[in-house]
């Protein structure tokens, strides 16, 4: 037994569940009998009891159900760039309009019951908080049927 | 009417649309199983909602860009814990308005070196916290933290992660997670005095 103090941060990993072994059975022998080491380990286990009880935000929902919506939008961007042909076919266009529509209307009905403006710019670019209070001007609803 | 669309579709880009819908499906379901945590971290990481948006949208975007690389035997929040965290650095080395905070730099804090803020380990006021001071003060406090040590903390104390899964999303052995943990604690109690003298003396001026 040795009254020197163990490496601080095993304390941490003693908090954490992450210390196994012999080295554990080491640091709880000295804590029982070193006071200085045990009050440090409350006061870790204080902070992380803060932490803990921090309380946590949610990923806004209505821009996850948009988010095939928006990839789409970012690949054709990428296509309409290097793979102009793509375009030339007749029927992509009104496909992916009708696309585009169908998926709006079923969207909206999904969330009518929501206060949340649909939002369809969603590219890497122009979104914003749509539901942040801090930018409540931000959250313009633009309509993608041309 | 349906017919006629058939004969006008070419298979084979049939076939990749298909394809494409059913990596977005996949990739939503996913999302919507682990996106919380995930934009808690970023929220966590970034300090505030608007920073985390363009983090998490960010991080979104690059992570279902290598969705291949996904590895479906592997937790999908742990990936993308780790791309958050690499888009979050290389922002920070981008931005060169914002000097990265380092253990020789002076700590936002207290403007005292972090040498100084570790030395002294004594008393508790975070009883002292109600709810509310609690949100502010633990914001400001994980601000303060050098990047590396915010997310060690973060990942560990706030989403729930072993050193193991902490380990393989900031890229570094056990033992470095184990002291930027162990660090992070100290700074953040050194913090929560700081702010919770600040606070309770501006409270009795008034
Ligand atoms: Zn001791």
């Amino acid at each position: 037994m040795t009254t020197e103090h163990e490496e601080a941060s095993l304390l941490s990993a003693l908090l954490d569940g992450e210390l196994e072994g012999p080295e554990r059975v080491r640091l709880q022998k000295h804590l029982s009998f070193c006071s200085t080491c045990a009050i440090e380990l409350e006061s870790l286990r204080k902070v992380k009891m803060v932490l803990a009880k921090a309380p946590k935000k949610s990923m806004p929902m209505e821009w996850i159900q948009a988010f095939p919506q928006a990839l789409t939008a970012e690949r054709n961007s990428q296509k309409n760039s290097s793979r102009a042909s793509v375009f030339s076919q007749n029927w992509l266009i009104p496909a992916l309009v009708a696309a585009a529509v169908s998926f709006a209307v079923s969207f909206w009905i999904f969330q009518s019951q929501s206060s949340f403006p649909l939002r369809h710019s969603l590219s890497l670019n122009s979104v914003s908080t749509p539901v942040s209070p801090l930018n409540p001007s931000s959250s313009q609803t633009q309509d993608n049927t041309p | 009417m349906i017919e006629r669309k058939e004969e006008l579709l070419d298979p084979k880009r049939f076939q990749d649309i298909s394809e494409e819908s059913f990596r977005q499906a996949e990739f939503v379901v996913l999302l919507k199983k682990n996106g919380d945590k995930v934009y808690n971290f970023a929220w966590r990481l970034a300090g505030n909602e608007q920073d985390a948006w363009d983090l998490f949208q960010e991080t979104l975007m690059k992570a279902y860009s290598h969705f291949e690389s996904y590895d479906k035997s592997r937790p999908f929040d742990s990936w993308l814990f780790k791309i958050l965290q690499n888009v979050y650095l290389d922002e920070r080395r981008r931005d060169s308005r914002r000097t990265v905070a380092s253990l020789d730099a002076p700590s936002p804090i207290s403007g005292k070196p972090w040498e100084e803020i570790l030395a002294g380990t004594d008393l508790n006021p975070l009883d002292r916290f109600t709810k509310e001071e609690n949100v502010d003060m633990v914001q400001k406090a994980l601000a303060g933290l050098p990047p590396l040590y915010r997310s060690a903390v973060i990942l560990c104390d706030m989403e729930g992660l072993s050193y193991d899964a902490i380990a393989e999303v900031m890229d570094c052995p056990l033992g470095t997670v184990r002291s930027r943990v162990h660090q992070a604690r100290l700074l953040l109690k050194k913090a929560f005095e700081d702010l919770s003298d600040t606070f309770h003396s501006g409270k009795q001026l008034q």
